[in-house]
């Protein structure tokens, strides 16, 4: 107690209050991207060239028929935005669960395996590691395609290693405490041991680490629609729209500005509830 | 040390070879590259001779061994549409993506590092907040998001500086600092959590008690050994700037590598591709390579290891 | 020696510290008052917590690294007298303060891996604090001094070893680095806070010897703080007992040991090990005649020394002989990287050994099935040192006690509450604690817990691995005696893994001595005490002074 290591932390009710209030606002952003059938005013995919390139109500000559306004051929932009969330959030989510499970799966075998198993994992987790992530994507729908079942695969795909890594540092490291080996001690089963002592104390790292990569995901097929060779259209993608936006930025900035804004506000509070998390739960991903 | 860089050089190559087969394999996969050459379609006999021509037909492994053997002279073969040879079509484009890139990285670490320290050890002062502040923002945000709104701002509001090509010097600011600023963000960000580790260690109580002046406890205890840490950061920002070098190309339609691998993906040019790979991942490895080295020069734990 | 002090050189009065935390502020010292005169030593005494370290960095405002949010306060007078005037060092400007750490006052922590900075060379180091101090030495004389000092605290070539880095030494030199920093600019006052805690023993007396030759060379007072009594009777004038933040008693060493006042003062001393009545060996005692419960036969582990690696091999064991009887107490004693701990893990079945045979109830551990490898867990059980490591973190008390029983199917599940419950009796924790989680324990009670989960599936053998090394003195003694009462009252057969003759004494009817991962002596406890035969026994011995022995010396004085 006499020396203060508290210091470097943020007081607890500062991160207690940012914790909440991020994760309330993106429970709300991703309520709201679900029930785009329910909720949106227009169908996203409605032309209509007469009503084209209206500014949001709060610029001149916007109104409140469409609040953000609209698109080169006169969709509404509040619609594509809400369906965009909804598109961008399925794929992001089911690539993650997919790369966690495979992710976790190999981390486990390389930690409790034996040593000619790890040794195989951590050279494939090398490579994986060397290749880059945006190249693999792009080979992948080179010669996959572009549907979205390819998206959420590829995703899964590139980023296993990084949960990979962390589960086996976690499970060497816990391998080596003092509970593991009392339990050994006792008579536990390896599968007693890694379900009632390493599993359990592995979920609060995992979850923390899943939250920091989640806009990393979201940023993949946003990235990738944004070039083009993401989600084709006429499915609604942020960040499609954001790339269709770019001819127009002269006249009609909001084309691409408010999904920018959208992207960028959900990032920056994924990043803020994964900090928040990070301050609480101490997470050393060191394989 | 020399076994400790052999072991890494080893290491590398393994990776290396692991990077080819792959890239073999899923060049194999994507099919034969005729139907693209041919898109009224060929006949039977037409398809057997290319591929007896081309090697199709040998067993797979003695296909991968030729492989190899062009790779190894430089033949990495030729665009599906242009004919032109892949290496050509890279080298006219590196210039432009070396500049933007080389710039970009300088200005992180001069903004980042001094920015990073400032913030761990001036924690109470409303500047260094701000600049994390802003850090975080730059971190959060992805590539495309930050040009657009740089190409709005000082584009076409303030409309104080060019936003699309590389003719003049003063086109290359709105994408090097694009490229810069989550360097900057990652850079500072890992900067600062190195300094407060260091500052929590029991060697800079020991340096207080010898009646150091802050300036010096700093600079010799608390910044060289938060340096360290950071070539590994350093290294990835190295390894991602071609990430982020693709968008910025996109976003500001720069004559960058970034748009002959879009278009190669687009139109599913799988050798063009296939060399974008290879090239990356033999970048990635020399960076890692060279990181190992820095470490060594850097940190005696790692140097004077048997 | 020190009634005929005169001028204290250093006069604390009424210091108080405080710090803030997120939980409330926290009073580690509450008005104390020391003085401390010239080449005196005095030794501050207190267990974990009593406020000594934040009392004595309270002279060099050390409590917190720079550069971090203040959040400490100190209040009171601490008047340092030195040639030019008198000071006080609670008042002092921060660059006044400087002043003072480089030239009046020297400190030495404990660990000295981490107090050392890695990526500097230690001659390096010790010249830095030199050339704060004296301005006026030129770069290439400070490391021409630095090189002397290393020379005077007994680092062989000295020359060379300047230029190492701290990761190259051992633990030993580390800390004689540690007193060069300190004392190459001649201070008034040496601090030595818990300085040699953390190495063997031999090391640890070796390096005292050091400590005080330097004092008496350079003429300093030496403030010396620790956790363990019969260092101090070495090497203190004086000795101030700490507790709770204030000084409860303060004497010259010998009134202390030989006539202590306050209550605590007492209370400390009773728990020494060595000085607490040997227990009565009960009809419980060793069956010598016996087969051995435990026997091992050349029993060898070597670590390391795989295909391609330069490294040779560590040997941890070599070709160990060892049998224990049915409910003897057998202690393994040894410095770090002895093999003690190696041994006890085979014993345990959790290593298997390179070479020999082990043979446990005349069974092989290391050759059972399914069933008889969960059977032979049930006989043998363990107690490690680190006693919030060996509880998982996640887990309520009472249910790392239940695993056992869970494991082993013992008893019909609505009465494993209940004999949890009596386990945690049985090693006088209240009941209650079943529902708590480790973080809330203090580590006399979690280590209390550990042994309940050992004992409520009945074990023959307890192996116990450092299991009072991490405690207090005072908390060391309850746990002992906890121990003692079980194998009296349980007939366990036990092993004594430790590196305190002391603690093993007390425990032990046998003894046995290991060095590099050999046996070096093995004996009964009153006959290795009383004639060791291997130097490395009487060097251990030699190394450790039992409170007789200081009570003799004591009286020379």
């Amino acid at each position: 107690m006499t020396d203060l290591a508290l210091d470097h932390r943020g007081t607890g009710r500062w991160s207690f209050g940012v914790l909440h209030l991020s994760g309330l606002a993106l429970a709300l952003i991703i309520a709201l991207g679900f029930m785009a059938p329910l909720i949106a005013p227009y169908d996203p995919n409605a032309v209509n060239l007469l009503n084209r390139l209206k500014p949001p109500v709060w610029l001149d000559g916007g109104s409140w028929a469409n609040p953000l306004g609209t698109d080169s051929i006169g969709r509404d932009l509040l619609t594509r935005c809400l369906y965009g969330i909804r598109t961008s959030f399925g794929i992001a989510i089911f690539g993650l669960i997919f790369s966690a499970v495979l992710g976790v799966a190999l981390g486990l075998l390389s930690g409790l395996g034996g040593k000619w198993v790890d040794r195989s994992v951590m050279t494939i987790t090398d490579v994986f590691i060397t290749l880059p992530n945006l190249l693999l994507l792009l080979c992948g729908i080179t010669l996959l395609g572009t549907q979205i079942w390819v998206l959420v695969l590829m995703i899964g795909l590139v980023r296993w290693e990084a949960y990979a890594r962390l589960v086996r540092g976690q499970v060497l490291t816990l391998r080596e405490q003092g509970y593991v080996e009392a339990s050994r001690a006792l008579g536990s089963s390896r599968m007693r041991i890694a379900l009632e002592h390493i599993l359990p104390n592995l979920a609060s790292p995992l979850v923390v680490i899943l939250t920091l990569s989640f806009p990393g995901v979201l940023l993949m097929e946003a990235g990738l629609s944004f070039l083009g060779v993401g989600v084709q259209p006429p499915t609604p993608s942020i960040g499609r729209m954001i790339g269709d936006g770019r001819d127009y930025l002269v006249n009609a900035w909001w084309v691409s500005g408010v999904p920018s804004i959208v992207i960028a506000t959900i990032t920056l509070l994924f990043q803020l509830l994964g900090d928040s998390l990070r301050d609480r739960i101490d997470v050393r991903a060191d394989g | 040390m020399l076994r400790f860089m052999a072991i890494r050089f080893g290491r590398a190559l393994i990776t290396m070879f692991l990077v080819l087969v792959i890239a073999f394999l899923t060049l194999r996969l994507s099919g034969t590259p005729f139907a693209m050459m041919f898109p009224e379609g060929i006949t039977d006999e037409h398809q057997a001779a290319l591929e007896a021509k081309y090697g199709f037909d040998r067993p797979i492994w003695e296909q991968f061994i030729v492989y190899l053997g062009d790779i190894a002279v430089g033949n990495f073969g030729r665009s599906l549409y242009t004919s032109q040879p892949v290496w050509m079509m890279y080298t006219v484009r590196m210039p432009a993506t070396i500049m933007v890139g080389g710039f970009a990285l300088l200005l992180a670490i001069a903004i980042g590092i001094p920015l990073g320290a400032a913030a761990a050890l001036y924690r109470r002062r409303v500047s260094t907040s701000a600049g994390m502040g802003l850090a975080f923002l730059g971190y959060a945000v992805p590539h495309f998001v930050i040009g657009i709104g740089l190409i709005l701002f000082f584009g076409y509001y303030l409309a104080l500086l060019p936003a699309t090509g590389l003719e003049t010097p003063s086109h290359y600011i709105l994408p090097v600092v694009t490229l810069a600023i989550p360097m900057i963000a990652a850079i500072a960000r890992f900067m600062r959590a190195a300094m407060l580790d260091a500052i929590g260690h029991d060697y800079v109580t020991t340096a207080l008690s010898k009646g150091l002046t802050d300036r010096r406890i700093a600079r010799i205890h608390i910044l060289r050994n938060a340096m360290i840490p950071l070539i590994t950061v350093l290294g990835l920002e190295i390894a991602g700037l071609l990430n982020g070098s693709i968008f910025v190309e996109a976003v500001f339609s720069l004559p960058g590598v970034g748009r002959v691998l879009i278009d190669a993906v687009q139109g599913r040019d799988y050798p063009v591709l296939q060399f974008g790979v290879i090239a990356y991942a033999a970048i990635v490895v020399s960076v890692n390579l060279l990181v190992d080295l820095a470490y060594v020069v850097a940190d005696p734990r790692v140097r004077l290891e048997k | 020696m020190s009634e005929q002090m005169a001028e204290p050189i250093l006069a604390a009065r009424g210091v108080h510290v405080r710090f803030d935390t997120a939980a409330g502020p926290i009073q580690a010292v509450r008005g104390v008052d020391l003085d401390i005169h010239a080449s005196e030593t005095v030794a501050l005494v207190g267990e974990s917590g009593s406020g000594k370290s934040a009392f004595a960095k309270s002279f060099l405002r050390l409590h917190q690294p720079p550069f971090t949010t203040p959040r400490t306060h100190i209040e009171g007078k601490i008047v340092l007298i030195r040639p030019g005037g008198p000071i006080d060092l609670v008042a002092l400007s921060d660059a006044e303060m400087r002043a003072a750490r480089a030239r009046d006052i020297g400190i030495i922590f404990q660990d000295a891996l981490s107090a050392l900075n890695p990526t500097t060379r230690v001659g390096e180091q010790i010249a830095e604090a030199l050339g704060e101090a004296r301005p006026d030495i030129r770069p290439k004389e400070a490391k021409a001094m630095a090189v002397d000092i290393l020379d005077r605290v007994g680092i062989p070539d000295a020359g060379t070893r300047s230029r190492a880095y701290p990761h190259q030494l051992s633990g030993g030199q580390r800390q004689r680095v540690m007193i060069a920093i300190a004392a190459v600019r001649s201070p008034q006052l040496l601090i030595a806070d818990e300085p040699t805690t953390a190495l063997d023993v031999t090391v640890q007396a070796r390096l005292l010897r050091i400590l005080k030759d330097i004092q008496v060379e350079s003429r300093m007072a030496m403030l010396f703080i620790t956790h363990d009594l019969t260092i101090v009777a070495e090497i203190a004038d004086r000795v101030a007992v700490m507790h709770q933040g204030q000084i409860v008693e303060i004497a010259p060493t010998r009134e202390i040991f030989g006539a202590p006042q306050h209550d605590y003062t007492k209370h400390l001393l009773a728990s020494l090990p060595g000085r607490r009545p040997r227990p009565a060996r009960g009809p419980k005692a060793a069956r010598l005649s016996d087969d051995p419960l435990i026997r091992a036969c050349g029993i060898s582990v070597t670590f390391g020394g795989a295909m391609f690696r330069k490294a040779p091999p560590v040997y941890a064991l070599r070709s160990v002989d060892l049998s224990v009887y049915p409910g003897e107490r057998l202690g393994i004693v040894g410095e770090s990287g002895s093999g003690k701990t190696t041994l006890g893990r085979v014993i345990l079945g959790l290593q298997s050994p390179t070479a020999g045979t082990l043979r446990v109830g005349g069974r092989n551990p290391f050759r059972l099935n399914r069933d008889e490898a969960i059977r032979f867990r049930r006989k043998v059980q363990v107690v490690f040192q680190d006693t919030a490591a060996s509880l998982d973190p996640r887990m309520a008390v009472g249910r790392s006690v239940w695993e056992g029983l869970d494991v082993h199917r013992i008893g019909k599940p609505d009465d494993r509450d209940a004999r949890v419950r009596g386990a945690l009796e049985q090693v006088g924790l209240n009941p209650e604690f079943a529902s708590r989680f480790p973080h809330m324990l203090s580590g006399g009670e979690r280590q209390r817990v550990n042994i309940a989960r050992s004992l409520v599936i009945e074990p023959e053998i307890l192996i116990a691995d450092e299991p009072v090394s991490a405690l207090d003195v005072s908390i060391q003694a309850q746990i002992l005696d906890l121990l003692n009462a079980l194998h009296d009252d349980l007939g366990l057969t036990m092993v004594f893994i430790s590196h305190d003759l002391w603690v093993v004494r007390e425990l032990c009817e046998r003894i046995v001595v290991m060095k590099d991962g050999e046996i070096v002596e093995t004996g009964q406890t009153e006959q290795l005490f009383e004639a060791p035969r291997h130097p490395y026994t009487r060097d251990l011995l030699g190394s450790v002074s039992s409170l007789p022995e200081i009570g003799a010396k004591i009286k020379r004085l």
